[in-house]
C-alpha cells in the first residue's frame, strides 16, 4: 500500500504509492498485471475489515471504459443513429447530444442544492432541439436504446474489481454501487447485465440521475447512510474520481479509497477527444459545452 | 453597411434563439414552465422565435406585460420583499426625493388635485432604504394611499399569473414560470420569484452580467461580469447596449400591471408593445437578423454552432476596437429611459460646444464606439484597449516588466516535467499534537491551489495518530509523504527533511499550529508568477497574517483574541530583517531554488532558525509583499498551554531561549569569513537600530502611562455623575434638582403653541359654561404640562385633537423610532408619531422637521 524507504532512525512513506503506480501504468491491465495490483487487493481487504459496507464507482472502476473520449462516444452513438433516424447527419446529431446535456446539467430539478442530468431528459430535448418530425418521445427512446448498445460494446468488466466483490461478499460484507451519471440504475442494470455481470452479489445500485443527489457535491453520502440506518463509519467507498470517491465520502465520514484511471489512458482519451473536434467540427480545440478530460 | 453587420450578428442570435428553443422545451419537459417573453424585449425575442419555428413549438408561450418598476410595484409593501423592490429602485433612481419616488412610482395615475398625492409630493426627505422603509410602514393618509396602490398592483399581478397558467391556447398543464428576456441580472426573475415563490420563477437570457450566483438564471451566450478575452462571447458586457436596442420595441415601456389599478392603460401599453413595428432604418439590425433567422432556420446544430464561433471572432474587434464607420453601425438608436422617467439616450454622445472629448467618451453608453468618432484610428485604438482593460495605462511606464527570470531561476527549472511548474511543498512539522495536526490539515485540505506536496515529518512524536489524521485527510494520497523520525532531529533539521522529500518550485513552512484562508497559495504563487514580479527578482512573497491567541484545555482549543500581526509591515528590507525577524513562516512562501542556493535551514539553531533563513536568503533574492491577510499565526499565549509542554509556542514557551540566541546567530555571521561585507554591514548597523528603538519604546510606555494618569483625573464617568453632583449640591434638594436636569425635557414652545391653537379651535370660548370649563381646565393644564409626568397623564386625552403640525417630518420620526411601527402610535387610529413625540420619549431637543434632517 505504501512505498517505505528507511534511512537510520527515519522512515519516509509516501502515502499514496499504489495510487501513483495505478496512475503511472501503460494501463488497466497493465497495473493489474504486476505484483502491485495484489498490494492494492490485499490494502482494500485491510481497510473493508472494518467496514459493512462497501460501496463502487461504475463508469471506470466496476466497469472500466476504452480508450474513446465521451465526445468519441457520442459521436458513435450520433452515427448509429443516423442509420435508425435518416434525415440529419451524425454531427448534426452529436451537436445536439451535446447541448441537450449541457442543458440538462444546467437546468435539472435541484436537490439539496445539486442537480444531475437524466438521459431520457437529455435525449427528448435533442428531439425537440432537431425539430423531429412525428413522435419525439418514441424518437427519444430509440436514442436512448441506442446509447445503451454502444456502451456496451465500448465497456468491459474489471476483473480485479469483480473479483474483489467475490471475496468482499463472501466475507460477509454487502457491496452496493454508487454512480454519478446521467443513466438511470434500470438503464445501468441493463448495461451490466449485457456484460454478464453477476448483479446477484450487489444489494442497491444507486444513480444520482434518480436521486438528484451526488457525489461530486457529498450530498448522496448522508443520505445513503441514514437510510441504511448505519454510521458513516461503517462504509468504505472506491472509485476513480478523486473529489467524487475519495475527498467527498471522506468529508462525510466515510472511509474512501482512489482508484485514478492510468495517466496514459486519459491522455489517449483527451487526443480522441480533440481529434473528434477535428473531424466533426473542423478544429482541434473547439470550445464546446464538454471539456477534454482532465489529466 | 447593414448586411455586412447582420452577417455578422445573424449567427450569433441564431445560435442564442436556437438555445433558447431548447432550453425552454426542457424547462417545460422537465419543470412544466410556461414562457413568459416580458416586454419590452420579450416582444421581439418572440418575433424572433416565431421566424426559428413557427410551428411546433414545444413549450406554451405569452407576451408579458411588465418592467422593473411594475415588479418593484409588487414587492415595495411587504416587508419580507420590501429590500430588493428598494434595491432593483435604487439602481435607476438615484439622488431623488421621496416625492420623486412617488412620482416615479404613480407616474401615470398621478393627479396634483388628489390631496394624498400632494402631500406625497411635499415628501423633499432624499429617497434611501430606511426613508423608503419608513414610507411603506406609515400609517398617514398619504402614506397609506401610496402602499394601498403597491397592494393593488399585487393582487392584480397575483390574478394575472394564476388566470394565465393555463390558458386555452396552452398544450401543457403548466406548474410555473420561466422568464425570457435580453438580460443583464434578472431583477424581474428575482423580484417575482420573491414575492410569488410558488411559480418557481426561473430566466433564460441572452446574457448575465453579475458577478453574484443566483440559482435559475441562465444567460445563453455569456454569463459574466465583465469581458475576458479568452472567451469571446463576454465581449457582448462591453457593449450590451447593441443587444437592447436591437431588441427593443418602438413603443413605451409597460410599467402599469393588468388587473393593478390602471388596468385599461397596462392593457394600452401591452397592446402598443404587441402592435409595433420596426422601423427600416433605425431597426434595420433587427430587422435583417429577423430575415437571417428565419432563411437559416433549418440549419443543424452543428452548423449553427459553426457559424456562431466563426461571426463571433470577427465581432469581437468591431466591438473592442471599432473604426468610425463601427461605431456609427454598432451604435443601435437611442435608448429610451424607463423606470417612471422620459425621455431618451443616446448610445454615442453628439458634439456639444460645452463638451470635451473625455467628457463624451464618460458620458457614452458605448466608450469604445465614442472614442472612434473622437480620435484617428492608431490613438483610438490604444485608448480603446485600455478602457476595455485590455491594456494598462501602468504599461507606458513598466515597458521592464517582461517576463523573464534570474539567470539561476532559469538553469533551475531545466529538465523538470510540466506538472513542476506551479507546484509546492507544503511542510508541515508536528510532534505529539495531533490536535492542532488535525486543524492544519484542513487548512491544506482547503487550499483552492491543488498542485501541492504536502510532507508531514512527525519529528519524534508518536506515530498512530498522524498516521490516521494523514490517511483521513481527504488530500490526493499522490501528493503525501510521511516521514517519522523516531528520534527527534530538531525543527531545522525536520524542515530541511520535509523540503529535500520532494521536487517543486515553491516551498512553505506551514506549522502544525497554524493555519491558512483558503486562498493563501493561489495568490501567493499568482503573485510571484506576474512580470511585476520577475522584473523586481521577488523570489518570496510574504502576506500578512492574523495573530491569533489561543487556549488549550484537554481537546479543546478556545480562541481568544484575533488581531493583525505587525501591521505596520509593508514590506521586506534587508536593514529591517537585521534588526530582527518580522513574520512568521505561515505567511511566507518561496521558491525552492533560494533555499538550495542557501543550504536549507540552519540545523545548529534550536531558535531563530527561520530569522537566519531570511537574512541569507535577502541576500540571493528579493521578497515581495501582498497586502491581504491570508493567514493565521496561532499563540497559545493563555492559560497552562502557553510556557511549556506540547503545545507552547517557540517564540511563547522559549522566550528566553531566543534572548540567548540573538547573539550567536549574529556574532556567527559576524565571525564567517564568508559572510559578504554588506551583511556584516546591515548586522551592526541593526544593532544601533536595535538601541534606538529599545529607547523609543521605553520613552513611548513612559508617556503612555503619564497619559493614563492624567485622563482618570480629568475624566468623569456616568456612573460618577451622581457623586459629582452631590459635591457640587452637598444638600439633597438642589440635588434632586439638579438630577432634573438629566430627565428628559419638557415640551418645546413650539409645540405648545400647536396645542394651544388646537385647543383654541377645537374648544372654542363660548356661552356654553360646560365649554369654557373644559377649556380653561385644559388650558391650567397645559400651564403645568411642564414635568414629563404630568405631560404623560393628560396628553394622550387630547391626542384625539392634535394633529401633525405641518413641518413635522412624519417619515423621518418613523425611520429613527422602528420600535413605534407596530404600536398605537403609528396604528390607523387617532394616535401619530407625533404624539409619540410629544410624549418625551424623544432623546433629542431638536424639533424633527423636514428642513433640518439631512438623511
Amino acid at each position: 500500500m505504501q512505498d517505505l524507504n528507511q534511512i537510520g532512525t527515519t522512515v519516509i512513506t509516501r502515502i499514496g504509492a499504489l495510487e501513483q503506480a495505478l496512475k503511472d501504468a501503460a494501463s488497466f491491465e497493465d497495473f493489474h498485471a504486476s505484483p502491485a495490483s495484489e498490494r492494492l487487493r490485499d490494502a482494500i481487504m485491510d481497510q473493508a475489515s472494518s467496514a459493512q459496507i462497501v460501496s463502487f464507482d461504475i463508469f471506470d472502476t466496476v466497469l472500466w471504459r476504452d480508450d474513446k473520449s465521451e465526445l468519441e462516444r457520442f459521436a458513435y452513438i450520433a452515427r448509429a443513429f443516423t442509420g435508425r433516424m435518416p434525415g440529419h447527419d451524425a454531427r448534426a446529431w452529436l451537436a445536439a447530444r451535446i447541448f441537450s446535456a449541457s442543458h440538462a446539467y444546467q437546468m435539472s430539478e435541484i436537490v439539496d442544492g445539486t442537480t444531475e442530468g437524466r438521459l431520457s431528459d437529455i435525449a427528448l430535448n435533442m428531439m425537440h432541439a432537431m425539430r423531429v418530425a412525428g413522435d419525439r418521445q418514441e424518437a427519444a427512446r430509440l436514442w436512448c436504446q441506442t446509447e445503451l448498445e454502444v456502451e456496451t460494446r465500448q465497456l468491459r468488466v474489471a476483473p480485479f474489481i469483480d473479483q474483489l466483490i467475490s471475496q468482499l461478499v463472501a466475507d460477509g460484507k454487502q457491496v452496493i454501487f454508487l454512480s454519478d451519471m446521467y443513466l438511470q440504475a434500470d438503464q445501468i442494470r441493463q448495461l451490466l447485465n449485457n456484460l454478464a455481470f453477476d448483479l446477484g452479489r450487489v444489494t442497491r445500485l444507486i444513480s444520482t440521475a434518480d436521486e438528484r443527489v451526488n457525489k461530486r457535491s457529498g450530498t448522496i453520502f448522508p443520505r445513503i447512510f441514514r437510510e441504511m440506518d448505519l454510521q458513516p463509519g461503517a462504509f468504505l467507498h472506491m472509485g476513480d474520481s478523486l473529489t467524487s470517491d475519495y475527498i467527498m465520502p471522506i468529508r462525510s465520514g466515510w472511509a474512501a479509497r482512489y482508484l485514478p484511471v492510468p495517466r496514459a489512458t486519459l491522455i489517449k482519451r483527451r487526443e480522441s477527444h480533440f481529434q473528434c473536434c477535428a473531424t466533426m467540427f473542423g478544429r482541434r480545440q473547439t470550445s464546446l459545452p464538454m471539456a477534454a478530460p482532465a489529466l | 453597411m447593414t448586411s455586412k453587420y447582420t452577417e455578422l450578428l445573424g449567427p450569433v442570435f441564431l445560435h442564442w434563439i436556437a438555445q433558447l428553443h431548447d432550453k425552454l422545451a426542457f424547462l417545460a419537459d422537465t419543470k412544466g414552465r410556461k414562457a413568459l417573453y416580458c416586454t419590452r424585449a420579450g416582444k421581439r425575442i418572440e418575433d424572433l422565435m416565431q421566424a426559428y419555428a413557427s410551428t411546433g413549438i414545444p413549450f406554451d408561450s405569452e407576451l408579458f406585460g411588465i418592467s422593473r418598476i411594475s415588479a418593484c410595484k409588487v414587492g415595495a409593501p411587504f416587508p419580507e420583499t420590501f429590500s430588493t423592490a428598494h434595491r432593483i429602485t435604487s439602481e435607476s433612481l438615484r439622488h431623488v426625493t421621496l416625492a420623486d419616488l412617488c412620482g416615479a412610482y404613480l407616474q401615470h395615475e398621478w393627479d396634483d388635485a388628489n390631496p394624498a398625492m400632494a402631500a406625497l409630493s411635499g415628501l423633499r426627505q432624499p429617497y434611501n432604504e430606511s426613508n423608503f422603509r419608513s414610507l411603506i410602514a406609515a400609517n398617514d393618509p398619504a402614506s397609506v394611499f401610496f402602499r394601498d396602490r403597491l397592494i393593488a398592483n399585487h393582487a392584480g399581478l397575483d390574478r394575472w399569473l394564476s388566470d394565465h397558467l393555463h390558458t386555452a391556447q396552452d398544450k401543457r398543464d403548466n406548474t410555473g414560470y420561466v422568464l425570457v428576456d435580453s438580460g443583464w441580472k434578472g431583477s424581474i426573475q428575482r423580484m417575482l420569484g420573491e414575492v410569488f415563490p410558488r411559480y418557481g420563477f426561473e430566466g433564460v437570457y441572452f446574457g448575465v452580467q453579475d458577478a453574484a450566483f443566483m440559482p435559475g438564471r441562465y444567460g445563453i451566450v455569456f454569463d459574466a461580469p465583465h469581458y475576458r478575452s479568452d472567451r469571446p462571447e463576454t465581449v457582448f458586457t462591453i457593449h450590451r447596449h447593441l443587444i437592447e436596442t436591437i431588441l427593443e420595441p418602438n413603443a413605451p415601456s409597460v410599467e402599469e400591471l393588468v388587473y393593478g389599478p390602471n388596468d385599461a392603460l397596462a392593457r394600452a401599453q401591452l397592446q402598443a408593445v404587441r402592435a409595433e413595428i420596426p422601423d427600416p432604418n433605425s431597426d434595420a439590425l433587427f430587422l435583417g437578423i429577423r430575415d437571417y433567422i428565419a432563411t437559416h432556420s433549418d440549419l443543424s446544430s452543428d452548423r449553427v454552432f459553426t457559424e456562431y464561433r466563426h461571426a463571433l471572432a470577427e465581432l469581437v474587434p468591431s466591438l473592442i476596437t471599432p473604426s468610425r464607420e463601427d461605431a456609427l453601425a454598432l451604435a443601435g438608436k437611442n435608448r429610451s429611459v424607463d423606470f417612471g422617467r422620459q425621455g431618451n439616450v443616446p448610445v454615442l454622445m453628439q458634439d456639444r460646444a460645452q463638451d470635451t472629448a473625455q467628457l463624451r467618451i464618460q458620458c457614452s453608453l458605448w466608450p469604445q464606439g465614442q472614442i472612434a468618432l473622437e480620435h484617428e484610428s492608431k490613438k483610438a485604438r490604444q485608448l480603446q484597449l485600455q478602457v476595455s482593460g485590455l491594456e494598462d495605462s501602468r504599461s507606458f511606464f513598466a515597458s521592464h516588466e517582461k517576463p523573464r527570470q534570474s539567470p539561476r531561476a532559469e538553469a533551475y527549472v531545466v529538465g523538470k516535467p510540466a506538472e513542476w511548474a506551479g507546484s509546492v511543498a507544503v511542510v508541515t512539522r508536528t510532534k505529539n499534537r495531533p490536535l492542532l495536526l488535525r486543524r492544519a490539515m484542513q487548512s491544506i485540505a482547503r487550499q483552492t491551489w491543488k498542485n501541492i506536496q504536502w510532507v508531514v515529518v512527525n519529528d519524534g512524536g508518536e506515530t498512530d495518530s498522524v498516521r490516521e489524521i494523514v490517511q483521513a485527510s481527504g488530500i490526493d494520497p499522490t501528493r503525501i509523504t510521511l516521514i517519522e523520525n523516531f528520534a527527534s532531529v530538531g525543527m531545522e533539521a525536520a524542515s530541511n527533511m520535509g523540503v529535500r522529500a520532494v521536487d517543486t518550485e515553491f516551498v512553505v513552512i506551514h506549522d502544525d499550529d497554524d493555519r491558512w484562508e483558503p486562498n493563501f497559495l493561489c495568490e501567493s504563487i499568482e503573485f510571484l508568477q506576474t512580470p511585476r514580479a520577475a522584473a523586481a527578482d521577488f523570489e518570496g512573497v510574504l502576506s500578512r497574517a492574523w495573530r491569533v491567541s489561543e487556549q488549550i484545555d484537554g481537546d479543546q482549543v478556545t480562541i481568544h483574541r484575533s488581531e493583525p500581526y505587525m501591521p505596520w509591515v509593508s514590506e521586506v528590507s534587508l536593514a529591517q530583517m537585521a534588526v530582527g525577524n518580522f513574520f512568521a513562516p505561515i505567511s511566507f512562501l518561496y521558491r525552492r531554488w533560494v533555499f538550495d542556493e542557501v543550504g536549507g535551514y540552519d540545523e545548529r539553531l534550536p531558535v531563530l532558525g527561520d530569522w537566519r533563513f531570511n537574512l541569507d536568503f535577502l541576500m540571493c533574492g528579493n521578497i515581495g509583499f501582498l497586502d491581504r491577510y491570508l493567514s493565521h499565526y496561532h499563540h497559545r499565549d493563555m492559560g497552562d498551554s502557553s510556557s511549556d509542554g506540547v503545545y507552547a509556542n517557540s517564540v511563547v514557551g522559549a522566550r528566553s531561549l531566543h534572548s540567548q540566541y540573538f547573539s550567536v546567530v549574529t556574532n556567527r555571521i559576524l565571525r564567517d569569513p564568508s559572510t559578504p561585507e554588506s551583511l556584516r554591514q546591515v548586522i551592526s548597523n541593526a544593532h544601533q537600530q536595535r538601541v534606538m528603538e529599545h529607547n523609543v519604546q521605553t520613552l513611548r510606555s513612559a508617556v503612555e502611562q503619564l497619559q493614563g494618569r492624567l485622563d482618570h483625573h480629568m475624566g468623569v464617568s456616568w456612573n460618577n455623575q451622581q457623586a459629582v453632583l452631590k459635591q457640587i449640591y452637598p444638600d439633597r434638594e438642589t440635588a434632586k434638582e439638579a438630577a432634573k436636569l438629566t430627565e428628559a425635557p419638557t415640551l418645546l414652545d413650539e409645540d405648545m403653541r400647536h396645542i394651544r391653537n388646537v385647543l383654541r379651535k377645537k374648544l372654542p370660548y363660548t356661552a356654553s359654561p360646560r365649554r369654557i370649563a373644559a377649556r380653561l381646565r385644559w388650558e391650567l393644564r397645559l400651564s403645568m404640562m411642564n414635568s414629563p409626568s404630568r405631560s404623560q397623564t393628560w396628553l394622550p386625552k387630547l391626542f384625539h385633537l392634535i394633529p401633525s403640525p405641518d413641518h413635522f417630518d412624519n417619515i423621518g420620526y418613523l425611520r429613527d423610532h422602528p420600535q413605534i411601527w407596530a404600536t398605537q402610535f403609528n396604528g390607523k387610529g387617532e394616535w401619530l408619531p407625533y404624539h409619540h413625540y410629544l410624549l418625551g420619549r424623544y432623546q433629542t431637543a431638536i424639533h424633527p422637521t423636514h428642513a433640518a434632517k439631512e438623511h
